[in-house]
């Protein structure tokens, strides 16, 4: 099975530690920062696919990745969008979105509790 | 994309790292005008210290003036189309955005810079109290002054989060000796102020639900796939969201949406015009939505807190002139940003939106009991007195702010929200509002609203009607850019009020609607709304873009509400 873990931060370094328990699962990374924990950590080597994931790039990085299961890992504030008023629930709906667009499984591992 | 120019400044402080500095030499390299700005200032450094007094001192008021600079890295930099694009961390990072908001107190230096902040605050409301008391204002009123420079200055400066500093206002209003402590707070708890927490409420129930996207896209299968129809729709959406709900949320919950209408779109830059024109668009409604009811934002929630002392004031008095107002300004404003952002495309293909509206499924039983509880509090917000006196209930059971938190103790009883959804919702806006009304009520208490009241009196009733909303729409509209709403209101108000009472030609309603209304209009800049911050900081619309088509907006949506006003008042309407 491809996984497509979306964050190496911190969140995302979590996440890989423990789909490396199984080594039959073969893991897939995006994250487009440049200074990564997961890498930092040495998790993993580098990521993959350095792109974010939202609507719009949806369609490149799943032909990319080509994912059986994807993990979103990746906590708000590493989104880059600053600190504007709104932008939790911004990112809580682009979440929803991604989900609902998405035509394999999307599981939420990173969501933060306004 | 814009192109990435370096920061010179940065550049020749040396204080880019290693791998920004050696890619800003290459970008040098080959870009002439970052070469010239190099130049510039490389010229403007060896020149020495000529005037660099009054240059740090000009820098010093510019920088408390403008805000933090926050470096934003723009959603849009992630959100490439194609592949094989220049990955976005390898990207420069963009100019910085001006985004008014605390700066994180760290070292000396921004310690130094806080404290400047907050001294110019304390500096400029202990100039007024050091100046001799203005004529026809009395010991008690020049303090109120003195508590209003204050307020003004806090909340446009903002030192600290904008919440507490409407905390410092009582504070400020008790240590000058405006107001005891209870009075002070007392406007904290005005039925307006749960009003609008309600309404926060509630906005949680649909955005926790998913109702928001529901009815966003199938307005979109609904428009058919031209570009003006799905425009029109989803600004409607968010224009019919943001009467009830919080402005700010309604667009954060919409945007995702325009983002996936986009997405239909191959070419990247068609793409991104596409977002552009449908991220202005639902932002724009936003605001404009909000002129309808009290609870559409906390200016309209503070201007009625004071109309509500003076007169019989309900939920429908409002709607009366804010459903007028949105129905001119919300389709020109359509119009306009339909005519003056043309997309390349002409028309989108609406089977994606209506797959993903079928792949919902039927509306569930909690998003059905979600509209019925919305539309029933929407019917007794109206006409609450109405079934309070056919049904011989107590006098205000079935008052706006009743009537939301019934709404909000329902929805909670039947575990639609719980207290847990109920904790990550903008509370500031209680301090906000309560601080707003707070500072009215010491300026109508020591005079001094009279004695500004006076002063304008002969600028405001001397010209035509006409002229005055022209002037008065227009200096609010543009001050909105740079001040909190619901200060603007706060100040305004209560001026405008004893304008009124001490001129029987002219009714309070026809300068205070205006002007609250007026404060929507603020377009042009990061800093005048949650709504345009976010804009700014996801990287969709760029700052030249927003400034522009937000002055056009703002000016055409002005006038047309002053007229609007002037007709109502000449008719006998108001």
């Amino acid at each position: 099975m491809r996984v497509l873990v979306i964050g190496a931060g911190r969140t995302g370094a979590k996440v890989l530690r423990q789909l490396r328990k199984n080594p039959a699962i073969e893991v897939v990374t995006a994250d487009p920062r440049q200074e990564l924990y997961a890498v930092e950590e040495g998790i993993i080597e580098k990521v993959d696919i350095r792109e974010a994931l939202t609507p719009l790039t949806l369609k490149t990085v799943f032909e990319e990745a080509r994912p059986d299961l994807v993990l979103l890992a990746m906590a708000t504030e590493d989104l880059g969008l600053g600190k504007a008023p709104g932008v939790d629930i911004l990112a809580d709906a682009l979440r929803d979105e991604l989900v609902a667009l998405s035509k394999v499984p999307v599981i939420e591992v990173s969501r933060v509790r306004r | 994309m814009p192109e990435n120019h370096i920061r010179s400044r940065d550049y020749l402080d040396g204080s880019l790292g290693v791998e920004a500095q050696a890619r800003a030499e290459a970008h040098l390299a080959h870009c002439p005008h970052c070469r010239r700005r190099v130049e510039r200032l490389q010229a403007r450094r060896a020149r020495g210290s000529g005037g660099a007094a009054a240059r740090i001192l000009g820098r010093f008021a510019l920088s408390l003036l403008r805000g933090e600079l926050t470096i934003v890295e723009p959603l849009m930099a992630n959100l490439r189309l194609k592949k094989g694009e220049a990955p976005a961390a390898e990207a420069e990072p963009l100019s910085p955005l001006r985004v008014l908001r605390p700066r994180v107190v760290g070292g000396v230096r921004n310690l130094w810079r806080f404290l400047g902040r907050f001294g110019l605050v304390l500096v400029l409301t202990g100039a007024v109290l050091l100046l001799p008391t203005p004529e026809g204002l009395s010991a008690a009123g020049h303090r109120g002054l003195a508590a209003f420079i204050f307020t003004a200055a806090i909340l446009a400066l903002e030192p600290v989060s904008l919440p507490i500093a409407a905390l410092m206002v009582p504070v400020a209003q008790v240590a000058l000796g405006v107001a005891t402590a209870p009075q002070s707070f007392e406007t904290f708890s005005r039925p307006v102020v749960f009003l609008i927490l309600a309404s926060l409420f509630l906005a949680e129930a649909l955005r926790k639900h998913g109702l928001s996207r529901r009815l966003a896209l199938a307005t979109i299968v609904a428009s058919g796939g031209g570009i003006g129809p799905l425009l029109l729709g989803i600004m409607g959406i968010s224009a019919f969201f943001s009467m009830w709900v919080g402005n700010t949320a309604t667009t954060a919950m919409l945007i995702p949406v325009a983002l996936t209408i986009s997405r239909q779109i191959p070419d990247k830059e068609d793409a991104r015009e596409m977002l552009a024109l449908l991220a202005l668009g639902i932002a724009y409604s936003a605001s404009l939505g909000g002129m309808v009811t009290i609870l559409g934002a906390a200016a309209n929630a503070v201007a009625s807190g004071f109309l509500a002392e003076i007169m019989d004031w309900t939920f429908l008095d409002w709607m009366k002139y804010g459903l007028p107002s949105f129905l001119v300004v919300f389709p020109l404003t359509w119009v306009l940003l339909f005519k003056l952002m043309p997309v390349a495309v002409a028309r989108l293909d609406v089977e994606p939106a209506r797959e993903q509206v079928n792949g919902m499924g039927k509306m569930s039983s909690v998003e059905r009991e979600i509209l019925l509880v919305l539309t029933v509090t929407a019917c007794l917000w109206v006409g609450g007195p109405f079934f309070e006196t056919l049904l011989g209930l107590p006098q205000s059971l079935f008052s706006a702010a009743m009537v939301a938190v019934m709404a909000v103790s329902y929805m909670a009883i039947r575990e639609i929200i719980d207290w847990e959804d109920l904790k990550g919702i903008s509370w500031g806006i209680f301090l906000i509002i309560g601080a707003g009304l707070s500072l009215g009520e010491a300026l109508s208490r020591t005079g001094v609203t009279d004695w500004f009241a006076t002063l304008i009196g002969p600028l405001v009733t001397g010209p035509s009607l006409l002229l005055t909303l022209i002037v008065l729409v227009m200096v609010s509209a543009l001050l909105t850019n740079l001040m909190n709403n619901t200060t603007i209101a706060a100040v305004f108000v209560p001026v405008l009020i004893a304008l009124a009472r001490d001129n029987p030609a002219l009714d309070p309603v026809q300068l205070v609607l205006p002007v609250t209304l007026a404060t929507t209009f603020g377009y042009s800049l990061p800093s005048a709304s949650g709504r345009m911050a976010l804009m700014a900081s996801t990287g969709m619309v760029g700052r030249g873009t927003m400034m522009r088509y937000g002055l056009i907006m703002t000016i055409a949506s002005s006038l047309s509400l002053a007229v609007l006003f002037y007709l109502l008042a000449r008719f006998h309407l108001i």
